[in-house]
């Protein structure tokens, strides 16, 4: 390691807070890259799974609404 | 005959269900190739490189700034080029690469932009200065957020697409004024640390884990936007029985 010890490394001679600044709102910037889509993923295969329960239902009411209607 | 065969990988490639299912492949691979590059770098950078003679520690934002700078740039070529390519021949799919690719562009350059001003502090004294270079990356990073918006301003998908990719393509001009802005005017900002052309101002010490980082954010790059486009897949294709399928398969899993 270039530097003697961890706190050394934390301060870099005083140049820690902009460097660990840094590093950390990227490192939370680049989490969110990958997050966000995974999350919006999962929201549109609930939104898929409603939509197709949605049209069994529909489907099966027609199907009712066809077997009570009279024959005539 | 042979016509037919040439053109079936160019349609094939523009399945959003060959994409999709292609990257979940790929998926589990690039990210463990891509973390552990960017975890390499990092620690290389960050705690084993020397320090900069006349910077100090500081300039180990280095590591972060221009990995991000870069891809942000490059971004916008693949966001350009996949707009032009929805444009000519009007492929679903690189439309929707070109909307993951505008999100992504821009969360880069925010990161070149913040890691820049932070920099820019212990070495300038500034945090912000209205240099050629930062000024054009700010545009860059407008034009961005230009390709996100527009797709909330027309109702049709069709016409935001576009429209989105007119704009890119024009915003496609800024870009090498971005990368001769240091050389065109007197700026404060530093000239490129990498030229294409000549050997590198910089020490292999240094510059090894600047390469590893760069690549490390090229292979980010492509992580975070097949997730996302696989994301826009879903959302443009619910009505598709393959789809659906993988979604009552999903479901038939838990």
């Amino acid at each position: 390691m270039y530097f003697d010890s961890i706190q050394q490394l934390v301060n870099m001679d005083g140049h820690g807070v902009y460097v660990w600044t840094a590093f950390s709102i990227s490192i939370v910037v680049m989490m969110a890259l990958v997050l966000r889509p995974l999350w919006q993923s999962k929201k549109e295969f609930n939104n898929i799974k409603l939509h197709i329960n949605l049209q069994q239902v529909n489907k099966a009411a027609l199907q009712q609404k066809d077997s009570d209607a009279p024959h005539s | 005959m042979n016509f037919n065969l040439q053109w079936t990988w160019f349609h094939r490639l523009g399945s959003p269900r060959w994409f999709y299912q292609k990257t979940q492949r790929w998926l589990p691979w690039l990210s463990v190739i891509t973390l552990s590059l960017l975890i390499t770098g990092l620690v290389w950078g960050l705690a084993f490189a020397p320090a900069d003679a006349k910077q100090g520690n500081s300039f180990r934002i280095i590591y972060l700034h221009v990995p991000a700078s870069v891809v942000a740039l490059a971004g916008y070529y693949i966001m350009a080029i996949a707009g032009a390519v929805g444009l000519i021949w009007r492929i679903k799919l690189s439309y929707m690469l070109m909307r993951s690719a505008a999100p992504i562009g821009a969360a880069l350059t925010f990161i070149a932009l913040v890691t820049g001003a932070i920099w820019g502090k212990p070495t300038w004294g500034a945090y912000w200065v209205w240099d050629a270079r930062i000024t054009s990356m700010l545009i860059l990073l407008f034009l961005y957020l230009g390709v996100m918006a527009l797709r909330h301003t027309y109702s049709s998908n069709e016409t935001a697409d576009k429209a989105s990719a007119i704009l890119g393509l024009v915003g496609m001009v800024n870009v090498p004024i971005i990368y001769k802005s240091v050389d065109w005017w007197q700026t404060l900002h530093q000239p490129a640390t990498i030229k294409f052309t000549g050997a590198p101002s910089m020490h292999p010490d240094m510059f090894m884990p600047l390469v590893v980082m760069i690549i490390g954010f090229y292979l980010f790059y492509a992580v975070s936007l097949i997730l996302f486009t696989r994301t826009e897949i879903l959302r443009r294709e619910y009505r598709a029985n393959w789809v659906k399928q993988l979604v009552a398969d999903g479901s038939a899993e838990k």
